[in-house]
């Protein structure tokens, strides 16, 4: 990715973090802010380091392959309670761990609304379509929807907190521009 | 009526359903896009709210497969992709309007209402 893109990346990456968190509390009926928003260059060993760091038990993991524009991936992640707090919300009546497939229906819907809610923001800007793939929901080892990226292979990743203020809820996103399925940022 | 919601998150079209059924619509539902076509075709429904991003065939494939069968298919896209290019798309192969998702449930009667009118 040349220079200049990669500053587009970062400045377009803050509204359209914006512009996901908004269509999560609209969607969810919680008031989300986004927290912690981070933009990164770095080799995927590093990355993939931190994201264990952060999230040593996600839980459950939302992941859209992106194309269009260019290849992406995006993450969401939840842990345990935070995905049944969240599901709970959105169905309107407490639900039980582990998710029923209504429950992970719905966190696969959160994927879907939130991360398309940030590609159309890019979209939008470029006057082209950056279309998501269909979600895919995880619920063990969520960084083995990354296993083929090369742990020296340059990348930029985006990620921030989505957190409802006073209450025990938060989620993670992540977003890895990739210029194809297995390589890294050129 | 009978509307035919289109979408292949479960959660979604019980969403819809509910706010649907407690306005007195009667919902068929399909999970793909080539559900939703085998569905119309069978059961013709008065009018079709569509996801886009869905497996085996996409909201827009179906557009068109449908509109093959019925030129005067109502059709409403209900998507997160709200693109501005999408939605020129979706316009020019036929829909009738485009919800994005999340969307407000008064935006969504107010749409079927307009059509039905």
């Amino acid at each position: 990715m040349k220079i200049e893109l990669q500053g587009v990346w970062e400045r377009v990456s803050v509204p359209a973090l914006a512009k996901a968190g908004m269509a999560l509390s609209q969607l969810s009926g919680l008031d989300f802010s986004v927290t912690e928003t981070d933009i990164i260059a770095s080799q995927w060993a590093a990355v993939k380091k931190k994201m264990v760091d952060k999230n040593p038990n996600p839980g459950y993991a939302v992941r859209l392959g992106a194309h269009g524009l260019f290849f992406a991936q995006i993450m969401l992640l939840f842990s345990d309670q935070n995905g049944q707090q969240l599901v709970s919300r959105m169905i309107g009546e407490t639900v039980a761990l582990p998710l029923d497939d209504l429950g992970l229906s719905a966190l696969g819907e959160v994927g879907n609304v939130v991360g398309t809610a940030f590609l159309n923001v890019f979209a939008d800007l470029f006057q082209g379509v950056w279309e998501p793939t269909v979600p895919e929901v995880l619920t063990t080892d969520a960084l083995k929807f990354l296993s083929g990226v090369h742990d020296d292979t340059p990348i930029l990743v985006t990620e921030a907190v989505f957190q409802v203020t006073g209450e025990n809820i938060d989620s993670q996103i992540i977003v890895i521009p990739l210029p194809n399925e297995q390589g890294g940022i050129a | 009526m009978n509307i035919l919601i289109v979408d292949d998150a479960a959660f979604m079209r019980l969403r819809l359903k509910k706010l649907l059924e407690d306005q007195g619509y009667q919902i068929q539902e399909a999970a793909n896009g080539r559900e939703a076509v085998e569905r119309y075709q069978a059961e013709r429904p008065d009018l079709v709210l569509m996801d886009i991003t869905m497996p085996e065939m996409s909201g827009i494939e179906a557009l068109q497969a449908i509109r093959q069968i019925d030129s005067g298919v109502k059709v409403i896209m209900v998507s997160a992709l709200g693109q501005q290019a999408m939605v020129i798309q979706a316009i020019q192969a036929g829909a009738r309007d485009f919800i994005v998702k999340p969307y407000e449930p008064q935006r969504v009667l107010d749409s079927i209402k307009k059509l039905m009118a």
